[in-house]
């Protein structure tokens, strides 16, 4: 199970087994909608991240299929190489021979007659055999070549198996967000229902309450300061105002209290 | 079969000798240039059943092979009295001018042997009448 899929069924347990409360206040409703709010846009980014990574694991298998390709071609360009080299040695062997065949003869031919036909047939085989010598290398070195290539291909394969697993586990947890975006969704809607408020309302209690608490912890730090006068002239034209707004909802929550 | 010095004028002073170095099983043999005809390229050698010979076709004739060492990819073209053999299972290092010291020659300091080619000749012939012999038995 992947994490998305816990956290969903985590989730899904939680609102199954949490019972509805029996009564909200308007600021506790503001609270639960923030809250719900958070948990929205925390359940789309994750979504959206998501489907980028599954488009990347996606990319990535794209990628590795066609190293795992190239190097299927190397085996290819080894065989022809194997078969170059092959026709190589077979032309210095024939070489060689010509060279003991050259010195045979000119040693048959005598001396002084000979002598030089034995020693440039005596330069040729040494020429051959060194030829023969780094042709063996560089059929050892293509042999390790092979063996690098293979252990290569099998990692590149390996990688590309993962790659895909990345991405059909990606894909589920996609499947598993969506369904708690739906999930969410439902919850906001009970959230209406139960609690009578206003969503658009709420925000803005919430919102005015996160403010008023800001508002509240910056006044406490500045109480202590011995220029109150000075401070007072300075917020006075911001406060003010404020502080009719407020007495003007007091009001008119008492009024509307007395009418209930 | 190659001439030999006398014929082309040209001559091998008798402090050397020309021919093939050859090594057999790790050490060093010598094939004198009057035995030694060329070194060829292993064709397709067919063997006699039970014996160390072969018959191949080279350059035309159908020559006997001998068996006298591991397969290599060449043969030894050897004239003894007028009958081309071919030696398989030598392998020749070198050919020309070298140093004589009785029956034996120098190479890089080191006293060669030569290579008996009658024996081998004779020893493969001797191996034939045996199977012959063995095969009219099993008949009789």
């Amino acid at each position: 199970m992947s994490i998305a899929d816990r956290f969903y069924q985590a989730l899904k347990g939680r609102m199954e087994t949490t019972r509805p409360p029996r009564s909200h206040g308007a600021f506790d409703g503001a609270l639960l909608y923030n809250t719900h709010d958070v948990a929205t846009r925390s359940t789309q980014s994750a979504t959206s991240m998501c489907q980028a990574a599954g488009a990347t694991a996606a990319q990535q298998r794209g990628a590795l299929d066609a190293a795992s390709d190239h190097a299927r071609l190397l085996v290819a360009r080894g065989r022809d190489l194997r078969a170059t080299a092959q026709q190589v040695r077979e032309s210095l062997e024939r070489a060689k021979l010509v060279a003991l065949n050259a010195g045979l003869e000119g040693s048959r031919l005598g001396e002084p007659v000979g002598k030089a036909m034995v020693a440039i047939a005596d330069e040729m085989r040494t020429l051959v055999g060194r030829g023969l010598e780094s042709l063996e290398d560089h059929l050892t070195l293509l042999s390790q070549v092979d063996r690098e290539r293979d252990k290569l291909q099998e990692q590149v394969e390996h990688a590309g198996q993962r790659a895909g697993n990345l991405a059909e586990e990606l894909l589920r947890s996609q499947a598993a967000l969506r369904e708690a975006n739906a999930a969410l969704s439902k919850l906001g809607e009970g959230l209406q229902r139960s609690t009578g408020a206003d969503p658009q309302m709420a925000r803005a209690v919430s919102s005015a309450a996160e403010h008023a608490r800001g508002l509240l912890d910056a006044l406490s730090t500045l109480s202590g300061h011995s220029q109150r006068g000075l401070m007072w002239r300075a917020l006075a034209p911001t406060i003010k105002p404020l502080l009719r707004l407020l007495r003007d909802l007091d009001q008119g929550a008492r009024a509307q209290n007395g009418n209930s | 079969m190659a001439p030999d010095a006398a014929e082309t004028g040209g001559a091998v002073d008798a402090a050397h000798t020309a021919g093939v170095v050859v090594t057999l099983d790790e050490q060093l043999y010598f094939v004198p240039a009057e035995v030694a005809g060329r070194i060829v390229q292993r064709p397709v050698v067919t063997r006699v059943p039970g014996t160390h010979i072969g018959m191949a076709l080279i350059g035309g004739r159908v020559v006997t092979v001998i068996h006298v060492g591991p397969r290599r990819d060449e043969l030894l073209l050897c004239e003894v009295e007028g009958e081309l053999l071919a030696l398989s299972g030598l392998s020749v290092c070198g050919s020309g001018f070298y140093p004589r010291e009785g029956d034996q020659v120098r190479v890089d300091d080191q006293l060669v042997p030569a290579f008996n080619v009658k024996g081998a000749l004779l020893e493969a012939e001797l191996e034939l009448w045996t199977q012959q012999r063995g095969t009219r038995n099993l008949r009789s």
